[in-house]
């Protein structure tokens, strides 16, 4: 992937520039406002990391003027400013993904991934998502495996959903929380885990295999082996 | 109305006015009983008097000299009118300048009208009569004019009425006049001390420059809320800055243990000791961004988003998210709330707020517990509970749990970092609401209680 940081910190940059190429992106990084503003409208990137307080013009300013291009560029805006309203703000000024400062490597790549693929022609409005014998019929509202059908809350349907729409991708525990819960808020205990593990237990029958593997120390993800 | 009532300045109006009234009254009758009373005695000493002269007359003379004295003092009367009128023992009537007179003897002192026709004009006359029987059955009735007297009376009950009433008029809306402008007065003072408790220092009250008394309170007022404000200033720049500079640091130290992590390699030792140190910073981060959070929302920054929210369907959500964790500890989890349950909230910072209160429940209740999620509409506001069964909270401990950082005594081992009470007591000052901490036999019961009125 075609990447642009925009961040001020030299060291931080530095450290989100390395771990973005290791993970076998191209990244381009500048350190002003305007300049990044340049860059985004003259080049086409599949994500763009974006500060918000900038020299010389603000990150969400940066952001209005993208979007008022009809430039669909997915945003990830990294930020300092990490309060509920502020992530808020962020959002509605066209961002795609709002992270606080400080930030694991781990959950940003994450997010990056599921951000890239966003713009890529795949059918996200798919009513039926399939991962090795798993089938979820969004429509119906139904979840069967190798032909076994599983009842699942709705909760848990949203979840493997989710999960299922990015299919071989790591999924945060922040990123679930954000997209499967309708809350803003931050839970004290890792309640997300228990989720997974009565999920993981209703859709695993005996002699199947899991289907939902644990990242250590990120998140899970949901693949065929 | 109530409101028109307890202002003090209406009070002290009303006040006025009934002193005022009071002294009206004083002088009004003592002129009364100048005017009116003193004369009426007068009259009626003169009347009696001459009555006692006139009965003297009949019972040594006959009725024959009585009624010439009578014709004489009619003639020659000096002063006020003198009427009469003498009647025979048989009713015939002897002589008499009276136009009328009840038809039997009342024998007592009465008012009689007089009215008199004198070439065809009618002069008023208000006669005051002794009614008399004389032993041998005649009947005498002597009297004189009190006209003057009376209309002056009634021109005093007339003035009485109408002073009373203008004075009770006036004084009533010069009182709500008076209270409406030094009401505004207090009004605009109110005002701004309320704008500055709900978090905007910017708040000053409007002086008018006249060099009153309101304005030298006002003035007083803003010197000490500009100091309030730049002392605030000053904390909130330290605290601000102190929190985001050490963002940016944390950052770079947790990125530099991840390419720690990484290069450690095959070396467990060296991976598990970045990765513990990760899991450190993370808690470090944690701490740091709870603790900005708790302060935005207390100096009042974190602006409230209110929406119409459906109360149980929130914790229906609540219960359902800590559902797993619940069943992993061993602890019943019970909703209840009933529907139709509707209130303005800040949906995120409730539930931010009730999920603390039930973490905490988890946390500290211990295995096969109970706990119930309530909300009930009670007098004060809308009461959201979470309650278990657990060990409860010692008496003395109460009050410091919602400090940053306390820990219960008994949370040796319990995971936490003592700020979760600190962020419900933020979020429930920020709603205006009121944090409860009851024992609920046996257990704690921690109440959100918000006022109806700010659900709207």
């Amino acid at each position: 992937m075609q990447i642009l940081l925009v961040e001020d910190d030299a060291a931080l940059a530095a450290h989100i520039m390395a771990g973005v190429r290791e993970a076998g992106h191209v990244v381009e990084h500048c350190a002003d406002g305007r300049d990044a503003l340049v860059r985004a409208t003259c080049e086409c990137y599949d994500a763009i990391i974006l500060d918000r307080m900038l020299p010389t013009l603000d990150g969400l300013k940066v952001l209005a003027a993208l979007r008022a291009t009809d430039d669909a560029t997915p945003v990830l805006i990294l930020s300092a400013l990490g309060d509920v309203d502020e992530r808020v703000r962020g959002l509605r000024a066209g961002g795609d993904d709002y992270m606080a400062k400080p930030f694991a490597m781990s959950e940003l790549l994450a997010r990056l991934e599921t951000l890239a693929r966003r713009n890529a022609p795949v059918a996200e409005a798919a009513s039926v998502l399939r991962v090795a014998d798993l089938e979820i019929d969004l429509g119906g509202h139904t979840v069967t495996r190798a032909g076994r059908r599983i009842p699942l809350t709705l909760r848990e349907l949203r979840i493997v959903a989710y999960l299922a729409r990015n299919a071989g991708r790591v999924v945060t525990r922040t990123m679930l929380l954000e997209n499967v819960w309708d809350y803003n808020f931050d839970p004290q205990t890792n309640i997300i885990d228990q989720h997974i593990s009565k999920l993981r237990q209703k859709i695993t029958a005996e002699g199947e295999a899991d289907l939902i593997h644990t990242v250590r120390g990120v998140g899970y993800t949901l693949r065929a082996e | 109305m109530s409101r028109l009532l307890r202002s003090l300045s209406f009070r002290l109006t009303l006040i006025y006015a009934g002193l005022f009234c009071l002294s009206v009254a004083l002088l009004m009758g003592a002129g009364y009983w100048l005017r009116v009373v003193v004369p009426m005695d007068q009259t009626r000493h003169m009347v009696e008097r001459e009555a006692q002269t006139l009965r003297a007359i009949e019972e040594a003379h006959g009725i024959g000299a009585t009624a010439e004295a009578l014709d004489r003092r009619a003639q020659h009367s000096d002063g006020a009118k003198a009427f009469h009128a003498l009647l025979a023992p048989g009713g015939h009537v002897v002589t008499s300048n009276l136009p009328g007179w009840p038809a039997r003897s009342i024998e007592r002192m009465s008012l009689i009208e007089a009215d008199t026709f004198v070439d065809g004009v009618e002069i008023d006359y208000d006669a005051l009569v002794l009614d008399q029987m004389l032993p041998d059955g005649t009947r005498l009735l002597v009297g004189r004019d009190v006209e003057e007297l009376t209309s002056e009376a009634e021109i005093l009950h007339f003035a009485a009425i109408w002073i009373f009433g203008v004075t009770v008029v006036l004084g009533l809306g010069i009182g709500w006049l008076m209270s409406l402008a030094i009401g505004r007065r207090i009004e605009a003072v109110t005002l701004t001390a309320r704008q500055v408790m709900e978090g905007d220092l910017t708040g000053r009250v409007q002086v008018r420059g006249s060099g009153d008394d309101f304005d030298r309170l006002g003035e007083t007022l803003n010197l000490m809320l500009s100091r309030i404000e730049t002392l605030f200033q000053a904390v909130q720049r330290v605290s601000d800055n102190a929190a985001h500079e050490l963002r940016t640091p944390l950052a770079r130290l947790i990125g530099r243990l991840e390419r720690l992590e990484q290069a450690a390699g095959d070396d467990l030792t060296m991976r598990v000791a970045a990765s513990d140190a990760i899991v450190e910073a993370n808690r470090l981060q944690q701490i740091l961004s709870a603790l900005m959070r708790i302060s935005r929302l207390e100096n009042g920054r974190h602006p409230l988003e209110l929406q119409r929210t459906d109360v149980v369907q929130l914790l229906e959500d609540l219960a359902e998210f800590y559902q797993p964790e619940a069943e992993r500890l061993g602890i019943e989890l019970v909703l209840s709330a009933r529907r139709p349950l509707v209130a303005d909230l800040d949906l995120d910072l409730v539930f931010q707020a009730l999920s603390n209160l039930l973490d905490n429940a988890l946390k500290h209740a211990g295995a096969g517990r109970r706990i119930e999620i309530s909300a009930t509409r009670r007098p004060e506001g809308l009461d959201l509970s979470v309650r278990d069964d657990g060990p409860g909270l010692a008496a003395d401990e109460a009050a410091r749990i919602t400090e940053q950082f306390y820990r219960g005594r008994d949370s040796g081992g319990v995971p936490g970092d003592g700020l979760g009470l600190s962020m419900v007591a933020a979020i429930a000052q920020a709603h205006g609401a009121a944090l409860e901490f009851a024992d609920a036999q046996p257990g704690l019961r921690v109440s959100l209680v918000i006022p109806e009125h700010r659900l709207g």
